[in-house]
């Protein structure tokens, strides 16, 4: 959690949320991408770790996409997790806040939402195929799903 | 799970002999619950970078059956008791004294019956404490969750995401007899609590009063 | 008076075993509540001789249902069942008019020598000066 990976094809990243978000960026030129693991919505300044935060987390990761070569105008986004899967309270909110501040980040910096699978009371699997783009996620008492 | 291994401060020392003394509570309960031999250690007292708070525990990508406590107020934390599947249904199936069910689905009275150990253990470890920080703790009823441990472990860390890159960790592991079962209790207290703890084991009387 | 007893806890296996062992000592069963609140409807309709209750239930908890139903009725008797055994939170549910306290987990015979309590103290009493 709070990290950011880089990878290109033929990887693929995995990671667990529940309430933490995973972004996928995916530059399907390339074929390269990162998985960042948002725990967080906002950073309020703070400049270690941008990665745990939505608000840093994107710029953080757009960073590292420019240094490869890839502008953000060709960057399709995915965006999974944000769930509450017991309790109330300070924990009811906390996966929707990260799924709507990572929302907010990616439409700042004027990267298009292709895929969403978000809330709910369960954990996610997430799969992110750099080879294709393709993000599969496995959520327990359902399919499998593919965004 | 693997058994992790950290620096110990003198701090982390310090808390290890209050879980340790709270851990000792929790099993005479368990022995009792149980009608059994079924005791607990203490695994480790560790304080772990968030990022790393998954893996380091190793909890994988298996779906776990598990219970969660919350301790409410600002000064609380969480409790995540994780069995795998087949030893969740046969700790049930022993404390309803039946045989243990096939699933896929776990019926009112299964799922009590682990909620319920949750419940014992985890207010044994609030009763230990209290009577350390002389401040009232109170638990959240027990929720049962089957799902990735992962996610679970996440959302609890995610209380002090903010304020802290690191988490403290108390992780105690079952045995049956001398066989280890496959069951864990993670506490992650809050920095709040952990403060509250920290700063009464520092006092003179409270050091000598620990029992061993 | 009939040994009537209503079982307050949020846990279904809890419920269980206090009917079990209250059954077997005679104690008829006549209702069940699964939090605070439910506790005091059940009470107010069936006016139970006694009644078990957990503290920690989820929505209405045991103190929400301990203050109710004594103001209902001062004479309630509650044997609060409970992990929880931090001196504050026994005081104050003495204070509130609990009337004895068991620890989870407990033995049978703890619970029905508890309640053996209250038919004692229901029996009616000899008037002096006659037999």
């Amino acid at each position: 959690m709070g990290q950011a990976v880089f990878a290109a094809e033929p990887s693929r990243l995995t990671t667990i949320v529940g309430s933490c978000v995973a972004v996928t960026l995916y530059s399907p030129r390339r074929r390269l991408g990162m998985l960042g693991h948002v725990v967080l919505p906002q950073s309020r300044g703070g400049g270690d770790h941008p990665a745990k935060y939505a608000d840093t987390a994107i710029p953080h990761m757009l960073l590292i996409l420019q240094r490869e070569g890839v502008t953000a105008s060709e960057l399709t986004a995915k965006i999974t997790g944000g769930a509450c899967m017991f309790g109330d309270g300070q924990f009811s909110q906390i996966g929707e806040n990260n799924v709507q501040a990572a929302i907010q980040a990616l439409e700042s910096a004027g990267i298009g939402i292709v895929g969403r699978d978000a809330g709910g009371n369960s954990g996610r699997r997430v799969c992110f195929d750099l080879a294709t783009g393709i993000v599969i996620v496995a959520c327990v008492g359902r399919p499998a799903r593919t965004i | 799970m693997t058994h992790v291994e950290c620096p110990v401060t003198p701090k982390i020392h310090l808390l290890r002999e209050l879980f340790a003394s709270a851990t000792h509570d929790a099993s005479t309960a368990m022995c009792r619950w149980t009608n059994s031999l079924i005791r607990l250690t203490l695994d480790e007292v560790c304080e772990v970078p968030l990022e790393d708070a998954c893996s380091e525990l190793n909890l994988g990508d298996d779906l776990l059956t598990m219970v969660v406590l919350n301790l409410e107020g600002e000064i609380g934390g969480s409790m995540v008791l994780t069995f795998s599947e087949e030893n969740g249904r046969q700790l049930a199936a022993s404390l309803l004294q039946t045989e243990p069910s096939a699933g896929p689905d776990w019926n009112e009275l299964e799922q009590s019956a682990l909620m319920e150990t949750g419940n014992i253990l985890g207010c044994s470890y609030v009763n230990a404490i209290t009577r350390l920080i002389d401040h009232e703790l109170m638990p959240s009823a027990p929720f049962f969750v089957r799902d990735y441990g992962a996610s679970v472990v996440e959302q609890v860390l995610v209380a002090q995401a903010g304020a802290r890159d690191t988490a403290l960790i108390c992780r105690t592991c079952f045995h049956n007899e001398d066989e280890e079962l496959n069951w864990w209790l993670l506490f992650v207290p809050s920095i709040a609590l952990r403060t509250a703890m920290e700063n009464a084991l520092h006092k003179p009387e409270h050091t000598s009063t620990l029992p061993h | 008076m009939a040994k009537t007893l209503l079982v307050t806890d949020d846990a279904a296996i809890i419920r269980e075993k206090i009917k079990e062992a209250a059954r077997g000592a005679s104690w008829e069963i006549v209702g069940e509540a699964r939090n605070g609140k439910e506790a005091v409807e059940r009470y107010t309709e069936l006016r139970p001789m006694a009644m078990t209750i957990d503290l920690v239930m989820p929505e209405y908890d045991g103190i929400y249902a301990l203050r109710e139903i004594i103001a209902l009725d001062p004479n309630a008797k509650i044997v609060v069942v409970s992990a929880l055994g931090q001196k504050n939170i026994l005081k104050d549910a003495f204070k509130l008019g609990a009337t004895d306290f068991i620890v989870k987990p407990f033995d049978k015979r703890t619970l029905t020598n508890t309640l053996e309590q209250f038919v004692t103290s229901a029996a009616p009493q000899p008037v002096a000066g006659t037999g």
